[in-house]
C-alpha cells in the first residue's frame, strides 16, 4: 500500500480532485449549456485568492473561508455574465478571455495580493480526504444540477437557444445560474489549490491554465461528467507517467491530445456534439 | 367575447424597409386563421411580432384583450402563445420526451434546491410530468420513440413533434409555420387532420402560415392573404380563392403578361 500511496501519488490524486471540480464548473457552463468560456482561470484565481486573504489578513478559519471562495468567485461570474451572455460563441469566448487577462492584471499590480511576488505560506488544509470528499460531493451535486428542471432548460439552451425561449425558458436568468454556479465550483477548487501548493502567483492562473481545463473537458467528453473526471485523469496523470522523456514529455502530450482528438472527437466519454 | 389574439394596425420598419405595414388581424376562440402570400411577403415577420422577436414600429398586438407589446418572447409563451418554426428547431439531441417536457418548464411546480437534494417532491413531481409527456406522446402514436433522440426521427414525425412541443407549453393559441413544408401530398392530407383535431380536442386556435393551398383552404375558418407587407384580402377560403387580387398577386395580371 505504501508503495502505492506514498506522499508523491497522494499530491497527484489531491490535483486530481481539485481539478475535477474545476472542470466540472466549466463543464456545466461550456458542456451543458453550451457557453463557450476561456476564462475559467479566473474564477479559480478569485478563489484561490479569496480564501488565502480571508485566512492570512482576516484571520478567517478555512472552514469558513472555502465556501465564501465559492461564493465570491460565483458573485464575480454572475456579474460577468450581466454584460456578455446576449454574446454567442466566438464573441463570448473572446470576452470569457479578456475578463480572465483583467483579472489577472488585476492581482498583478495589486499591494494586497503582493503583486508578481505572490503570496507564500499559505496554510496547507488541503488533504487528499478533503479534496476526494469534495469531488465526489461536487459530483453528486452536478448530477443532480443537470438531471432536473433546471439541468434540462440548460440543455435546450444548449442545443437552440430561440427554441429554448420560444418555450417559456427565461434564456438570460438560466445562462446566468449557469455561469454563476460553475465558476463558485472553479472558486471553491481555487481555494483548495491555494491550500494545497500553499503558494499562489497570478502568473500560476494565466489564460495557458483555462486552457488546460478546457483541454480536460474536451478530450473528456464535453457534457459528460464521467468525461470531465476521465479527462482530468489522463491529463494530470501523463506528464507524469512521461517524466522519463524529459524534453520530449510535452511533444508526448501533445501528441496524445492530438491522437484522441482525432479517433474520439466527442472525447472519451461523450455522446453529444456540443458546437461551442 | 373578445378574440383571442388581436394586431391592431401593426407595422415594422426595417432601415427603409416597411417589412409590414398597417395590418390588423383577429383570431377568434379555436379558430383556425390560414396566413398566405408570396416569398417575402412578410408572413415569418408577422409571426415574429406576434411571438416578439421583433416588437412593431407602430400599432399593438393585444392577447385576450391585454396589450403585450412590451412582453419578452418567453413571457408570451407563459400567456399563452406558442408556436412551431419553418426550419423544424426541435432540441436535437434532447429525447422525445425531453423536448415534451422542456416545453412544461413553466408549468412545473419544482425548484432548484428540492431538485438538487432529490426530496420526496421531486420525485413525485418527476413522475407527474413523465406521465403527462406520455399523454402526449400517445396522442401523437409516438410513445415507443420517447426514448429516441429527437434528431433521429423520420422528418414529417420531426414536425408533428414540434406541433406537440408547442402545445405541451399550455398555449391557448398555436403559430404553426408552414407544418407542411416539405411533406408529400398524403402527409400533408394527414397532417391537415391533425390540426384540425388538435383544435376540436384541445380546444385550441391556431394561425397557420402555409403555401399548400390544399391545406389552407381544407382547414382555415378564414383566410388572411399578404402581400408586400400589406393584407390585401381577408375572407372565408371560398371567398379568397376566387378574389381577383389575390390571383393578381400570385400569378400577376392578364395585361402585364401580355407585354412582356
Amino acid at each position: 500500500m505504501d508503495a502505492i500511496f506514498n506522499s508523491y501519488t497522494l499530491q497527484i490524486i489531491t490535483m486530481c480532485c481539485i481539478n475535477i471540480i474545476i472542470v466540472q464548473g466549466l463543464n456545466l457552463i461550456s458542456g451543458i449549456t453550451g457557453q463557450l468560456s476561456l476564462g475559467h482561470a479566473a474564477f479559480m484565481s478569485i478563489g484561490a485568492y479569496t480564501v488565502t486573504l480571508l485566512m492570512l489578513d482576516l484571520n478567517v478559519p478555512f472552514w469558513l473561508a472555502l465556501p465564501l471562495a465559492g461564493l465570491i468567485a460565483g458573485l464575480a461570474g454572475f456579474m460577468l455574465g450581466v454584460p456578455i451572455l446576449r454574446l454567442r460563441g466566438d464573441y463570448l469566448a473572446i470576452s470569457t478571455l479578456g475578463f480572465g487577462e483583467i483579472v489577472r492584471v488585476l492581482f498583478l499590480n495589486s499591494t494586497t495580493t503582493h503583486g508578481a511576488l505572490g503570496i507564500s505560506s499559505i496554510p496547507h488544509y488541503t488533504t487528499p480526504l478533503i479534496s476526494v470528499i469534495l469531488a465526489i460531493v461536487g459530483f453528486i451535486v452536478m448530477f443532480n444540477l443537470t438531471n432536473c428542471r433546471f439541468g434540462l432548460a440548460l440543455r435546450g439552451i444548449r442545443e437552440d437557444e430561440i427554441a429554448a425561449e420560444m418555450m417559456g425558458v427565461n434564456i438570460a436568468k438560466y445562462k446566468m445560474l449557469a455561469f454563476a454556479i460553475g465558476t463558485g465550483f472553479a472558486g471553491i477548487g481555487g481555494a483548495l489549490y491555494a491550500c494545497q501548493i500553499t503558494f499562489i502567483s497570478p502568473g500560476d492562473f494565466a489564460f495557458t491554465r483555462s486552457f488546460e481545463q478546457l483541454s480536460m473537458l474536451v478530450l473528456g467528453g464535453t457534457g459528460s461528467l464521467l468525461g470531465v473526471a476521465a479527462g482530468v485523469i489522463i491529463l494530470t496523470v501523463i506528464p507524469e507517467v512521461l517524466r522519463f522523456a524529459t524534453e520530449y514529455r510535452m511533444v508526448m502530450y501533445g501528441l496524445a491530445l492530438l491522437i484522441i482528438m482525432v479517433f474520439r472527437p466527442q472525447g472519451l466519454f461523450g455522446n453529444i456534439r456540443v458546437n461551442l | 367575447m373578445t378574440p383571442l389574439l388581436e394586431l391592431r394596425d401593426i407595422s415594422i420598419q426595417f432601415g427603409g424597409l416597411k417589412a409590414v405595414s398597417n395590418l390588423s388581424l383577429t383570431i377568434e376562440r379555436e379558430q383556425i386563421v390560414g396566413l398566405i402570400g408570396p416569398n417575402g411577403a412578410g408572413k415569418t415577420t408577422v409571426f415574429n411580432l406576434i411571438t416578439g422577436i421583433y416588437r412593431p414600429t407602430a400599432g399593438g398586438v393585444f392577447f385576450n384583450s391585454e396589450n403585450i407589446n412590451k412582453k419578452r418572447s418567453y413571457e408570451r409563451t407563459w400567456l399563452g402563445i406558442a408556436r412551431t418554426f419553418q426550419n423544424i428547431r426541435l432540441f436535437k439531441q434532447l429525447t422525445v420526451a425531453e423536448n415534451i417536457i422542456f416545453a412544461m418548464h413553466y408549468n412545473r411546480d419544482i425548484g432548484i434546491f428540492s431538485s438538487m437534494l432529490r426530496l420526496p417532491h421531486f420525485w413525485r413531481e418527476r413522475n407527474e410530468v413523465n406521465k403527462k409527456a406520455n399523454e402526449y406522446l400517445e396522442y401523437i402514436n409516438m410513445l415507443d420513440m420517447r426514448n429516441e433522440r429527437a434528431e433521429n426521427l423520420p422528418y414529417g414525425r420531426q414536425r408533428e413533434l414540434e406541433i406537440v412541443r408547442a402545445i405541451a407549453t399550455g398555449a391557448e393559441l398555436l403559430l404553426l409555420d408552414e407544418p407542411a413544408a416539405g411533406m408529400n401530398p398524403q402527409e400533408t392530407k394527414q397532417l391537415m387532420r391533425f390540426i384540425d383535431k388538435v383544435r376540436n380536442d384541445m380546444h385550441k386556435s391556431v394561425l397557420l402560415i402555409e403555401h399548400d393551398m390544399g391545406l389552407v383552404m381544407g382547414i382555415s375558418d378564414k383566410v388572411a392573404v399578404l402581400d408586400y407587407g400589406q393584407k390585401i384580402v381577408e375572407g372565408k377560403p371560398s371567398e379568397v380563392q376566387h378574389n381577383k387580387k389575390v390571383i393578381e398577386t400570385y400569378l400577376g395580371k392578364g395585361d402585364d403578361d401580355a407585354e412582356s
